[in-house]
């Protein structure tokens, strides 16, 4: 009985002290001051403290444009490679797009498919959320946001086999639209920024830009002239900022070349590369609209109607725009470099080497076509005069030469690849689509299996920045003239739109 | 501010409530078993806080009133309880140093026998330390913790290393345990910060300069089990640094002084020949330390100072450490005891460009990229001329000259501990303290640099620049608990309750300076200037409570949670509440194993349950826009889209165990089954991306860990005068994402076409890319896209150790290994490019999309390293003779000295940072998950050659 009450005092006390840790656990549990969380704040900016802030749709619109600048970074690479114009070297730019190996499960297609997206749902939320809360929106920045919803969906009709654009929440994922579908829904937002600016130059160019990509011929020689009428030296660039970033990756991969970044032009358009340079701080804008673009319709539709006379015209007007578009030498260049001489590629090699590097070496566009002078430049010598917007190889004489439609169809197709160079516009021309990537198709049920391939025409071969080099004598023939492969094939649907 | 108060109101109670009483003097020599006095050993009178620790010969002094009970203990012996009856003199052996009968530091837990322990915790003695002449904590600890693998991703100073225990249980977060010093958690950021000047290969560490010159003690809970008590933050384990505080009755003077050689391992190179001539020297490390000790039966102090020189084995590398520090505790009155600590340390070290910058001329020698372009004959090495060889001894001579890439750190920690015993068995602990610490880190690139490299042309004046990143980080740590002993019959009943909080606040900020003027250091005197900020900070709060109930002494009960609150939890979470429990059995204390003991004369059994939380990244949760700088204007773009439910990761980890001694201990065997499962792992796994929405870390995965984890010593010989023991470990781990949440896998660093992916079943962190497979005439004959290369994470790795002594001489081993790991040889991939490659491609195949050959680079990474051999001769006799000197030892230490390795690369650096951005946003992060696996871009740990002198006075 003893043991079992000292046993009983013990437990006694042990409750006892229980008690006590318990008092003390709750009083500092319970007493607030203990919840050091004051002053935890998030130093970021949230959305709910911009809606309804003056300014923020100007501020809004610098997002997109420097969206702009993030999906033109994963843009251009891709696609100047998965044409004729560029061969990716050695790399780590994308190397699969070289061989038009274009798998759904390119994680850069799934990036690029991205960015396109982000370009359209934060342009939506400036229409939706910002721009009618902002006290200083105006029409202009509306039209400017729809401008950008309209672009993003003009590049996934353009570049790819299909595209969803899902609004968010992402719970119920939209489905796949075709190429058709999304220029059409691109051509609605381009309307109706129109409708609220009718004096842009940009957004008539976007229109014929967009029509003429469905091949809507009327409408696109419409907006055309209406882009012309307005402003007939039009551009619109990408910006970049050597200070804050984004940096012009592109501008990396062809001029700056480290160890890595080298990215080799087709040789018959040496004389092009490289269109964007960096300087100090100074990164070179890409053009993604110009005034050229107008004309260039303007004569396919003419050679479509068969007027060449009609798209001689054209194309006058054309090269005598391009001869007025400034070099890197020049005082109107985005980037001015009057000792521009190219030195900084370190190119290696000379003469007529793999890396042709003297003006010495001619260029044949196939084993049918002539060996030309003059599309090879001598680097780091002497200044040299690549152009900074549009340039051309093409001269009067060879537009007055003009006899049939496939000559001048074929030249059409050549000034647009040496106009549009560096711009990622040669991959639609060639008919080229890219594929739903893997990251939709896992989460879209919508995805079907044939949106996860990409497209390649018939006639495209793989090897299209195949070349041979005559080293003896300083020659280099290009295996493919894509420009007249893409005139032979013409009327079929994947290219030449006006045909 | 307002807890501050509470802690100190806190105190003042337990002042007042303190009082004194008289007493007589019982003093004393503790030993071990061969008769040695022990330093340090802790003599407290029982149900009290008054006690003394022994002096350097082992002797105590104390005031007892008759019938106390002295309780005698030391870490790494079994405690001893004595009644003073009415005796004036007390000698006491420390015997028996069993495993089962150590007693270790849990922090929280506090402080118990092994024997009580449900789980397995590692324990590092000063001892232990004092064999290795490093001055960083990981690299110290490397080898040392059996259970944990620590891979040192760079040679040069202050870089990150790779800590993995149990697995990989993340795929979002580092995997560093955090550590607290004397209770106060410090800064373990083993990433790059947010905001640092980039060089191409190495990261800086907060690691680098944890204070390690006062450590008395090093205990490593592994996580889940057993750091439940320390809650959302303890998913990677608990690293509880103890210091010392000095010892009564003996005032000690001690000097360190080492001297030593260092020179770059070329084990890894191709041309390792001619890097060594060209590149690498023999640089001069020395340092001095000087420490005071002592006290009286009140107040016993510990205090260093030391400083610290090594030029590295690359002009341009080295490093400069300036550190001071103490410990001391005050015995306020019977009842109160105050301990105190501190260090500040600075350190000063210097970085060149690592490989993955355009201004290396080192790597790109092995890489083929220091070739034509820099005017020399060829980019093959092995064809080179004299004269090239010279002109590469210029460039490499030029670049690291004028570089000038540094990083300054300085560093205050301290700590504060009331222990308050108001009545017998009850025992009140507070802590505080906090851990800042200041770095910067600056790459200035000069117009004399820039045209020395090329990079400009000659003339060019305005292309100068500097890059500077501050940062400051504050950690303030506060702990509560009350410890209550009771004994009923067979049971006993320990209870731990308290609560505790941290707060650690980060803010950086870089400018970045355009045609800065040549010569200034001011980013004002420069054409222009960009700046960015990264601000992060983050409190967590929790209680926690854990009874350990004994029966019989034999049968131990462990259960426990911890509640948390965090502010980096989403809004929909209110608390995470963590249990566990746990059991262990000592059989061979049982009647019926007497029969048995002469072969197995310890057995315990155990088996845990426990969870630990791993927070995510401060404001993840909110939705928020990224505002940016574009061309002077301010753009809005949309952000992160947030997640309202986002919680910790949930680590639940299952373990059972069995501890054996054999022949009296002579061979030690530890025994560990255990499973671990993250719930709720964060990824960040990316939406449709139709959505355009950027990735939101969202608990959507699991992650599931086994394995094995044997440990073993084996005691040989140990007599008077011989003594010669080993241990071996091996860690046997499966690591497997079980669901990744109907997400799509995503990448966690490495390349695009060659990376570490988490993809829902296979390892965090597997190795992506394209499986070419060559025909008989070695064409490519099939690419299998996005194949599973392998794994970084090691099926089995483990530590070995051996030390011998003959009389007065030592020998110390340690090295470590691993084994069924991958790794990508980046090198190789530029030595492709070049031209210089080896013949893992068919000739047919040289022209191939290297894309497509990916998996050619992808090697075994497995390995031997031994990392330190010490040699150490007691000076005591030798010095017995002379004047003021007590005693003393000199050593010599190779470190690094061999390398075993399958791969063509060093297995263990890395070039795949974890800093930057979350995968597919535009967040700034820092502290994500690394697994490693890419060989490149830096140096591998260098040999060093160290000679120290120890003396005491």
């Amino acid at each position: 009985m003893v043991v079992e009450n000292s046993n009983f005092e013990e437990m006694k006390k042990y409750i006892k002290s229980k008690v006590l840790i318990i008092a003390v656990l709750l009083i500092s549990v319970g007493c607030e001051d203990f919840e050091p969380n004051k002053n935890i704040e998030n130093p970021n900016l949230l959305l709910e403290n911009v809606i309804g802030s003056p300014g923020s749709t100007a501020s809004w619109i610098v997002g997109q444009e420097r969206e702009m600048a993030i999906l033109y970074n994963q843009l251009l690479t891709l696609t100047e490679l998965g044409s004729d114009n560029y061969e990716n070297t050695q790399t780590f730019y994308n190397q699969q797009f070289d061989g038009l190996n274009m798998s759904f499960q390119d994680t850069e297609i799934n990036t690029l498919a991205f960015r396109i997206a982000d370009l359209r749902v934060s342009g939506n939320i400036g229409l939706q959320d910002i721009q009618p809360a902002d006290p200083d929106g105006t029409d202009a920045q509306r039209a400017e946001l729809l401008f950008f919803t309209g672009w993003a969906k003009l590049l996934a009709g353009e570049l790819f086999v299909s595209l969803p654009d899902t609004e968010l929440p992402e719970a119920d994922p939209a489905t796949p639209k075709s190429p058709t579908e999304n220029l059409q829904a691109a051509i609605v937002d381009f309307l109706a920024a129109e409708a609220l600016d009718g004096t842009n130059a940009g957004i008539k160019l976007a229109l014929a830009r967009a029509y003429y990509a469905l091949g809507d011929q009327t409408n696109a020689v419409t907006k055309a002239n209406e882009a012309l009428a307005l402003d007939d030296e039009y551009v619109r660039t990408v910006e970049f900022d050597g200070s804050n970033g984004p940096t012009n990756t592109m501008a990396d991969a062809v001029f700056q070349r480290g160890n890595f970044d080298d990215l080799q032009p087709l040789p018959r358009l040496d004389f092009l590369d490289p269109k964007y340079i960096v300087l100090g701080e100074d990164e070179s804008p890409i053009a993604i609209q110009k005034s050229e673009e107008a004309y260039l319709i303007l004569a396919e539709a003419e050679l479509a109607d068969s007027d060449i006379p009609g798209a001689q015209a054209a194309l006058t007007s054309l090269l005598s725009l391009v001869n007025t578009r400034p070099s890197h030498l020049d005082p109107g260049a985005p980037v001015q470099d009057v000792t521009f001489d190219d030195a900084v590629e370190g190119r290696v090699g000379g003469g007529s080497i793999q890396r042709p590097n003297a003006d010495s070496v001619t260029v044949a566009a196939s084993d049918s076509d002539p060996f030309v002078a003059g599309l090879v430049l001598t680097r780091g010598v002497n200044p040299v005069a690549v152009p900074a917007i549009s340039g051309t190889s093409v001269v009067q004489a060879d537009i007055d030469a003009l006899a049939t439609i496939e000559d001048a169809l074929e030249l059409v197709y050549l000034m647009r690849q040496e106009i549009f160079f560096g711009e990622g516009r040669r991959f639609f021309d060639l008919g080229l689509k890219m594929p739903i990537s893997e990251n939709e198709q896992l989460t879209n049920p919508n995805v079907s299996s044939s949106d996860i391939q990409s497209f390649i025409p018939s006639f495209i071969p793989a090897d299209m920045d195949a070349f041979t080099i005559d080293a003896a004598n300083g020659q280099i023939t290009i295996t493919h003239n894509m420009n007249a492969v893409i005139v032979q094939n013409r009327t079929d649907n994947s290219v030449v739109p006006f045909f | 501010m307002l807890m501050k108060k509470f802690f100190f109101s806190m105190i003042a109670c337990l002042l007042v409530m303190a009082y004194a009483q008289a007493q007589r003097t019982v003093s004393g020599r503790v030993t071990d078993d061969v008769g040695e006095g022990l330093p340090g050993v802790n003599v407290v009178i029982k149900g009290t806080t008054t006690g003394t620790t022994t002096d350097i010969d082992g002797n105590y002094r104390l005031q007892v009133n008759d019938g106390d009970v002295l309780v005698y203990s030391f870490v790494g012996f079994e405690a001893q309880e004595i009644n003073t009856g009415t005796r004036s003199v007390i000698d006491v052996t420390m015997g028996g140093a069993t495993e089962l009968q150590e007693v270790v530091v849990l922090g929280l837990g506090g402080e118990v026998d092994r024997r009580k322990l449900a789980t397995t915790v590692d324990r590092v003695s000063a001892e232990d330390l004092a064999s290795t002449p490093i001055v960083r904590i990981d690299q110290l600890l490397q080898s040392k913790l059996p259970n944990t693998q620590i891979l040192q991703s760079t040679g040069a100073p202050g870089g990150t290393s790779i800590i993995r225990s149990r697995g990989v249980n993340s795929a979002l977060l580092g995997q560093q345990p955090v550590i607290y010093i004397d209770g106060v958690r410090v800064d373990n950021l083993n990433t790059s910060p947010g905001l640092s000047a980039a060089t191409g290969g190495q990261q800086n560490s907060s690691l680098a300069d944890i204070p390690v010159d006062q450590i008395k003690d090093i205990t490593f809970l592994k996580g889940g089990a057993a750091t439940t008590l320390y809650g959302s933050d303890a998913a990677n384990g608990v690293l509880l640094i103890t210091t010392n505080k000095g010892q009564a009755n003996q005032t000690i003077v001690t000097y360190e002084a080492q001297l030593g050689a260092i020179q770059g391992t070329t084990d890894y190179f191709i041309y390792g020949d001619l890097i060594k001539d060209v590149a690498f020297k023999t640089g001069f490390l020395n340092s001095h330390r000087i420490g005071f000790s002592g006290g009286n039966q009140s107040v016993t102090y510990n205090f260093f100072a030391k400083y610290r020189d090594d030029e590295s084995f690359v002009e341009g590398l080295g490093e400069t450490r300036y550190s001071i520090g103490g410990g001391y505790q005050a015995t306020i009155n019977d009842k109160l005891i105050y301990q105190g600590s501190f260090s500040y340390l600075r350190n000063e070290y210097t970085l060149l460009n690592n490989a993955n910058s355009s201004f290396d001329r080192i790597f790109g020698i092995d890489q083929g990229a220091i070739g034509s372009a820099f005017g020399l004959s060829t980019n093959d090495p092995a064809e080179w001329t004299p004269e090239d060889i010279e002109l590469t001894r210029q460039l490499v001579s030029d670049v690291n000259r004028l570089s000038d890439i540094s990083n300054n750190v300085s560093r205050f920690t301290n700590s504060h501990k009331f222990s308050y015993s108001p009545i017998a068995n009850l025992a009140i602990d507070a802590t505080i303290g906090f851990d800042y610490r200041f770095s910067r880190n600056e790459n200035i690139q000069t117009n004399e640099f820039l045209v020395a490299q090329g990079a400009v042309a000659p003339g060019t004046t305005d292309q100068g620049s500097i890059s500077r990143s501050d940062r400051s980080f504050l950690g303030t740590t506060g702990t509560l608990s009350i410890k209550y002993d009771a004994e009923i019959n067979d049971f006993t009943f320990t209870t731990i309750a308290g609560g505790q909080f941290f707060r650690t606040s980060d803010n950086q900020t870089q400018i970045i300076t355009s045609n800065q003027a040549e010569t200034s250091t001011s980013v004002n005197i420069s054409a222009e200037q960009t700046v960015a900020d990264f601000q992060s900070s983050v409190a967590n709060w929790g209680f926690f409570l854990q009874e350990t109930i004994g029966f019989k002494d034999k049968v131990y009960l462990d259960l426990g949670f911890r509640n948390d609150r965090n502010t980096a939890f989403g809004e929909d979470v209110i608390s995470e509440f963590y249990p566990k429990a746990g059991i262990s059995y000592v059989i061979s204390e049982e009647p019926f194993w007497s029969g048995a003991s002469n072969i197995v004369n310890s057995l315990k059994v155990r088996a845990s349950y426990g969870e630990a939380g791993n927070f995510p990244p401060p404001f993840t949760r909110d939705a928020q826009l990224n505002a940016n700088a574009f061309n002077g204007q301010l753009a809005f773009q949309p952000g992160q889209p947030g997640e309202p439910s986002l919680g910790p990761e949930r680590l639940k980890t299952t373990e059972f165990g069995a501890d054996l001694g054999f022949l009296s201990d002579k061979i030690s065997v530890g025994v560990t089954v255990w499973k671990s499962i993250t719930e709720d792992a964060i990824f960040t796994a990316p939406y449709a991306p139709s959505t355009g929405t950027e990735n939101q870390p969202r608990n959507l995965g699991e992650i599931e860990n086994n394995g094995v984890e044997i440990t073993s010593s084996f005691s040989i010989i140990n007599n008077s005068d011989w003594t010669l023991s080993f241990n071996a470990s091996a860690n046997l781990q499966d690591n497997k994402v079980v669901s990744s949440g109907g997400s799509p896998e995503f990448n966690i660093g490495g390349f695009t076409f060659l990376g570490p992916f988490v993809k829902e079943g296979l390892p965090v962190g597997y190795l992506r890319g394209s499986q070419p497979t060559f025909d008989e005439s070695g064409n490519l004959s099939s690419v299998e896209q996005n194949a599973n290369l392998g794994t970084p994470i090691p099926e089995v790795y483990g530590s070995l150790g051996l030390n011998a002594s003959y009389k007065k001489l030592s020998i110390y081993i340690s090295g470590d290994y691993q084994k069924g790991a991958s790794g990508v040889n980046t090198d190789e991939v530029l030595r492709f490019f070049r031209g210089l490659d080896d013949d893992r491609i068919p000739e047919a195949s040289k022209g191939e999309s290297f894309f497509d050959l990916a998996g050619v680079w992808v090697e075994d990474t497995d390995f031997l390293k031994i990392r330190n051999i010490t040699l150490t001769y007691d000076l005591s006799d030798v010095l017995s003779n002379v004047a003021l000197i007590k005693g003393g030892t000199v050593s010599f230490s190779a470190l690094n000295p061999f390398n075993f390795y399958s791969s063509v690369f060093d297995p263990e650096l890395t070039g795949a940072g974890a800093r930057g951005t979350l995968p597919g946003t535009n967040t700034v992060t820092q502290n994500n998950v690394t697994v490693g696996a890419f060989g490149y871009g830096t140096f591998s740990a260098p040999r060093q050659y160290v000679g120290t002198v120890r003396l005491r006075f």
